[in-house]
């Protein structure tokens, strides 16, 4: 029946992601290094001030060259700017597209569940990188983003690419690879409903 | 599948692009954030005299402690996913229309239920109630998301297999 497949697919998914987003949570420190290597990549390859990027536990180190001051012995010193993001802000649909694929009984559970983790770095690394551009050039006043050179509209497009990638991205993203995964679950779903729709019409 | 992910996220990104507008902020969200501060405390003061709103923030009386309804927590991004993805399935409009009022009253009734919890996780444990707010309850929340669409898609199934029965032509999602 589709009422006891959907709902077992939420009571499943629901404790599945309960139980699951705990290891993902401990494991966060090996999961983040493809992403914070990409996102590192990325961003060096793209912007000239970006210098490097270190990672410590879950947190994505940028380094940069570009300048900034900060009050250090009652005076004002110059460092470089080096913006910090967690992963685990950007990772945690990991759980949720694992539990999903438990729930649905995906075929080749656990390939799906490695091939999932693989596919979902490139979205999760270019948030993250939005995400460093926000701390580096909004947070931190005019003073940093007059050494860019960059007209004012770009701190537009960083504001939404940064909100969609936190609000958006991050959260919908497993949701669309679990349906592009398992596919399979969804037709099950609508051929049953269409069936019981047409039973239920003959019925009549 | 294709027609429907070009038509998700257009919707999607245009919904998202206007709620980012600061008179949509001003004349919307704000107002519908702190409604959602005041329903919170509304519904907790059956069980907790000691909760008061004041615009967005939800707090306790007596010692001070609360939580503030910030974007992301106010169940909008939540409700715009879920309108997206009504308009892009392939349904008649008065399925939408329906789908998409009963979607966003449930899609906000798990969202009250989440500030609720987030509030009392906060005077309970500060670590808790970083892993809950920042990374269960966003999951948990677009979980309630694909379900009330998954119930939605149901039922404009049934209604094409109902209209199958009747007369007889090909029916594909």
């Amino acid at each position: 029946m589709t009422i006891s497949r959907l709902g077992k697919f939420l009571l499943t998914s629901i404790v599945a992601l309960l139980v699951l987003i705990v290891p993902w949570y401990y494991l966060a420190p090996w999961l983040a290094v493809p992403v914070i290597a990409a996102a590192g990549e990325l961003m060096q390859l793209t912007f000239g001030w970006a210098k490097g990027y270190e990672q410590n536990g879950t947190i994505g180190i940028l380094v940069t060259t570009l300048h900034v001051f900060v009050p250090h012995n009652a005076s004002l010193v110059m460092a470089d700017l080096a913006p910090e993001v967690n992963y685990r802000s950007y990772g945690y649909g990991l759980a949720l597209l694992w539990a999903l694929l438990l729930a649905s009984r995906s075929e080749g559970l656990l390939v799906k569940m490695a091939l999932g983790t693989v596919i979902l770095v490139p979205s999760q690394a270019i948030s993250m990188c939005f995400r460093w551009l926000k701390e580096a050039l909004l947070t931190t006043g005019p003073q940093v983003w007059a050494q860019t050179g960059w007209p004012n509209w770009v701190a537009e497009v960083i504001a939404y690419g940064y909100q969609f990638g936190f609000l958006m991205l991050t959260p919908l993203m497993p949701i669309l690879l679990w349906a592009w995964l398992d596919q399979r679950f969804v037709r099950q779903v609508w051929a049953e409903a269409v069936l019981a729709g047409a039973m239920g019409q003959r019925s009549r | 599948m294709t027609r429907f992910l070009l038509i998700f996220l257009v919707v999607l990104a245009t919904l998202f692009g206007l709620e980012m507008l600061n008179a949509v902020q001003a004349a919307v969200i704000t107002p519908w954030t702190n409604s959602l501060a005041h329903m919170s405390a509304w519904l907790m003061t059956f069980f907790d005299s000691d909760v008061i709103s004041q615009g967005r923030i939800l707090q306790s009386q007596s010692t001070g402690m609360g939580v503030s309804i910030e974007a992301g927590c106010n169940g909008v991004e939540a409700a715009i996913i879920l309108l997206a993805g009504m308009v892009a399935f392939p349904a008649p409009w008065t399925f939408k229309l329906v789908g998409m009022a009963i979607g966003i009253v449930a899609v906000q009734a798990a969202n009250l239920l989440r500030v609720i919890s987030l509030y009392y996780l906060n005077i309970w444990d500060k670590e808790v109630f970083d892993f809950a707010h920042l990374y269960l309850w966003q999951a948990l929340i677009m979980l309630d998301v694909l379900v009330v669409w998954l119930l939605w898609m149901r039922s404009v199934a049934r209604h094409a297999g109902a209209a199958l029965a009747v007369t007889p032509q090909t029916a594909t999602p």
